[in-house]
């Protein structure tokens, strides 16, 4: 049975706050595809940028992550609106590549294409998890059983022999 | 169902890049080159040209760091 979400948001409560309170409500910084083209290409030819992008790609997160966390960064910041971004996104890829090559990173861009025989990781980690839990489970009543019987033999036994009361015969 | 649309989107542009022609006008723009946008161009088409141009500027880096 799942199990229920508790730490959802309250229906209406992005309605609560004033209204263009967020950025994300207000009009965009950068209306047009060739603004934020610039102010991207601005942003990424920064020594400082290219830094930070070659730590985060050498610990091996895909570009792909990494342009989807960019522009919805971007988007909540008021910077462009989704469409702009959704555009973008091969372009901030490209660009993030490149900077890669620069530095000699052997990044992973994510686009693979998915091969239906593959099987993912993620998958592999549940069967193994479920494979753990059940092994436990059954070592763990085997082991509960055993002393169970154990003891019942043992009981028995005891009740055998302490049966000699005043008027019972022995055995 | 798991979507990213980075990836969605860089398999179009990629699929659009087979059928190109090189672009001619370019300028340079800190590291990276771009295509000159003129007024009337398409956007859709810019952006493709400017995926090529990136493309292309990797694809020298690689070739020049191979002949090494």
């Amino acid at each position: 049975m799942p199990e229920a979400i508790y730490d959802a948001p309250i229906p209406g409560s992005s309605l609560t706050k004033e209204v263009g309170a967020s950025a994300l409500k207000n009009p965009p910084r950068y209306t047009t595809v060739d603004e934020a083209i610039e102010f991207y290409v601005q942003r990424m030819s920064t020594e400082e940028f290219s830094e930070q992008v070659a730590d985060v790609l050498e610990m091996g997160v895909p570009v792909t992550s990494l342009v989807n966390i960019i522009q919805m960064h971007s988007v909540m910041e008021g910077l462009h609106t989704i469409d702009v971004s959704i555009m973008l996104m091969p372009i901030l890829m490209e660009m993030i590549a490149l900077i890669g090559d620069m530095q000699n990173i052997e990044y992973d861009m994510g686009v693979e294409r998915d091969d239906p025989e593959r099987i993912s990781d993620a998958m592999v980690q549940t069967a193994t998890r479920k494979l753990k839990r059940t092994q436990f489970d059954s070592r763990n009543s085997t082991a509960m059983e055993e002393p169970i019987v154990d003891e019942m033999i043992e009981d028995v036994s005891m009740a055998n022999e302490m049966s000699g009361g005043l008027m019972s015969r022995g055995l | 169902m798991n979507v990213n649309p980075a990836k969605t989107l860089y398999i179009k542009f990629q699929e659009e890049l087979k059928n190109r022609q090189p672009v001619e006008t370019t300028k340079n723009n800190g590291f990276f080159k771009q295509p000159v946008r003129e007024k009337d161009d398409d956007t859709m088409q810019y952006l493709y040209d400017m995926f090529a141009m990136l493309r292309e500027g990797r694809e020298e880096i690689k070739n020049a760091r191979s002949n090494l």
